[in-house]
């Protein structure tokens, strides 16, 4: 072409860049912020972890002060009633305190299996649009136009879900477990229990990844954040629905490993050595299972993210 | 530091069976550019090539001497302003500048400026503390020119900048390109509308079914067209002497009489138009014609585009 273009005054970038800080860091923030815009959806969905957070934490407290003798002042004559069907008495409970500390160690299990339900709903209701409403509206064109990588991008969506996982799944059972702490005479909870604070973090940490990866790959998949939030539910209740469905007509209680959940409630009662498992099927089944539903989904991601170019 | 702006040897961009672009050669120089064409043309195709949002099928493409695609360093030398609505409604349009402008690397103090001043640019900076939900579409896509330019890239790459603007936004935008040209910054942005570019640039590049049709100044884009006659519209008193003289000239292919009886305009086509152009004074003169006026239509964009669209439908 011999048709000459115009220039004019060439002026170099001089901006300076931090180069070394994490780059999905700002997409967190933009995330939570967006996140805590809505307020209905907040009450709604942490509401109940709240409440069952204080009751058990006074059932805990309870339980610990019953088992050291003592009436909790909120109790009144009704402590007397409660020592007696927990433990048959105040001169018996002295006898059976390690007893009491497994009891408290079994509902905080229970507890933990029950919040993790609600930090699914939470991970699901805030993971669910991540990314699928950025391949909806486009996002990603300016996401991608900046200097970020698809690996500080999917870092910064998966650390979305998964904080929203740790305050629905870990934070209520630590706080349980530092109320048990701070009951038990003498730090004795602490002292006889205390792994229960490192398998609450691991399965709490586990639970949270699965989950976080199994939303994120059915958000990569959808293209609504309304059908990925479906999707979510549909994935976590036909999977459970067929795990027990080939369970009971292979007889093979190791079919339970399809569904998500009921690994969770397997590796459960095995991590935190429930006395009366009611599951018996392999432990490193479940274990399995999950690791590879975190691996699929993570394949599936990736391999959405780079399609993401092609809008 | 690269003298191009942009380099394309032989770029081919597939998805599945459709083309995007293919076999697309062309420099292009610093500057403000046009990318013309029509719908599906493959504009988007080529600015998101050129931006590291695709990579290419085939061929090469350098941006600033670097290889954008998934080139993180190159991402911070330049500033995308893409089509789709892509903005998070939740976020007020200075948070929502701000934490592009945080991705991009700048602290937050510096961002917060950097916003202020981009929204300000774009005349958004009183309402740079509402939420984007409720912004007009031309709010909206100011919003998404200021997150492009908060930066100050070296390179500006605008998707359909002008679209959704009411005219006294569109004039300011344009003036804004201006400013940005002017201050140094390239700027390369789609449209259909011609008269768009012609405000901004003479330079353009010009697409069609994912391949190049034309590139360069539209004067200079035009003289290559000589397969098609240029036309001439003047306005004389007396018509038929100066078609007389006119039908005798080199180049000159056909000659037409319109207009009133007041006023007859005389049309004019010639493939050899310096020669019309040179002979006309001394023809006016002789035949005492009374020339009132001289136009050319045909120096236009859009009858540029139109003979180039035509040619390659």
């Amino acid at each position: 072409m011999k048709a000459e273009m115009h220039g004019e005054t060439w002026r170099p970038w001089s901006g300076t860049l931090d180069g070394q800080r994490l780059r999905f860091g700002p997409i967190v923030r933009a995330g939570l912020r967006i996140a805590l815009r809505k307020k209905l959806p907040l009450v709604l969905l942490f509401l109940p972890p709240v409440v069952a957070t204080i009751i058990f934490s006074f059932v805990v407290y309870t339980v610990a002060a019953l088992a050291q003798g003592m009436v909790p002042a909120g109790l009144g004559a009704a402590g007397g009633a409660m020592g007696q069907a927990l433990g048959g008495g105040q001169n018996s409970l002295a006898g059976d305190f390690v007893q009491q500390l497994v009891r408290v160690r079994e509902m905080i299990v229970g507890f933990h299996l029950s919040t993790d339900l609600f930090s699914l709903l939470l991970m699901a209701w805030f993971g669910a649009g991540l990314l699928a409403e950025d391949r909806r509206s486009g996002a990603h064109l300016l996401y991608f136009a900046r200097p970020l990588t698809r690996t500080d991008y999917l870092l910064g969506k998966f650390s979305i879900v998964a904080l929203f996982g740790v305050l629905g799944s870990m934070l209520p059972g630590l706080v349980i477990i530092t109320v048990a702490v701070a009951a038990s005479p003498d730090w004795s909870f602490l002292q006889q229990e205390g792994s229960v604070i490192w398998k609450t973090l691991l399965f709490g940490g586990a639970w949270t990844i699965v989950v976080s990866s199994v939303v994120l790959a059915v958000s990569s998949l959808a293209s609504r954040r309304s059908y990925a939030l479906a999707g979510v539910f549909a994935f976590f209740m036909f999977s459970g629905a067929i795990s027990q469905l080939l369970a009971r007509l292979l007889k093979d209680r190791d079919w339970l490993a399809l569904s998500p959940v009921q690994c969770g409630i397997r590796i459960a009662e095995a991590l935190f050595d429930l006395k009366m498992p009611v599951r018996d099927w392999n432990t490193t089944i479940a274990w399995t299972s999950w690791a590879l539903m975190v691996g699929v989904s993570w394949a599936i991601i990736v391999w959405r993210t780079r399609r993401l170019e092609v809008v | 530091m690269s003298e191009h702006l942009v380099r394309a040897t032989d770029v081919a961009r597939f998805y599945g069976d459709v083309v995007g672009v293919c076999d697309l050669s062309v420099t292009i120089p610093r500057g403000t550019v046009g990318l013309l064409g029509p719908n599906g043309a493959g504009k988007s195709t080529f600015l998101k090539l050129l931006v590291g949002e695709l990579k290419p099928s085939r061929g090469q493409i350098e941006v600033l001497g670097e290889t954008p695609f998934s080139n993180p360093r190159l991402h911070a030398r330049l500033g995308f302003c893409p089509q789709q609505d892509a903005l998070w409604e939740e976020l007020t349009a200075l948070e929502f500048v701000e934490f592009l402008l945080r991705l991009s690397g700048f602290e937050a103090a510096t961002a917060r400026s950097k916003g202020l001043q981009a929204l300000e640019r774009v005349q958004l900076a009183d309402v740079a503390h509402r939420r984007l939900k409720g912004f007009s579409k031309g709010m909206r896509q100011r919003t998404r020119i200021a997150q492009a330019i908060a930066h100050q890239p070296e390179l500006v790459v605008l998707d359909e900048p002008l679209t959704g603007l009411d005219p006294l936004a569109r004039h300011a935008t344009l003036d804004l390109f201006r400013n940005l040209g002017n201050e140094g910054t390239s700027v390369v942005f789609s449209t259909h509308v011609l008269h768009e570019v012609e405000a901004l640039t003479k330079n353009v590049v010009l697409l069609h079914r994912g391949r190049l049709l034309a590139g360069g100044e539209i004067a200079g884009i035009r003289t290559l067209l000589d397969r098609h006659p240029r036309r001439y519209t003047i306005q004389a008193r007396d018509p038929r002497l100066l078609a007389r003289e006119l039908v005798s000239l080199d180049g000159v292919e056909t000659v037409k009489f319109s207009g009133s009886k007041d006023t007859s305009v005389l049309t004019v086509e010639t493939r050899l138009p310096d020669v019309l152009l040179r002979e006309l004074p001394g023809i006016a003169a002789r035949t005492r014609a009374g020339i009132g006026s001289l136009e050319s239509r045909d120096e236009g964009l859009e009858a540029v585009f139109d003979y180039l669209m035509g040619g390659a439908a």
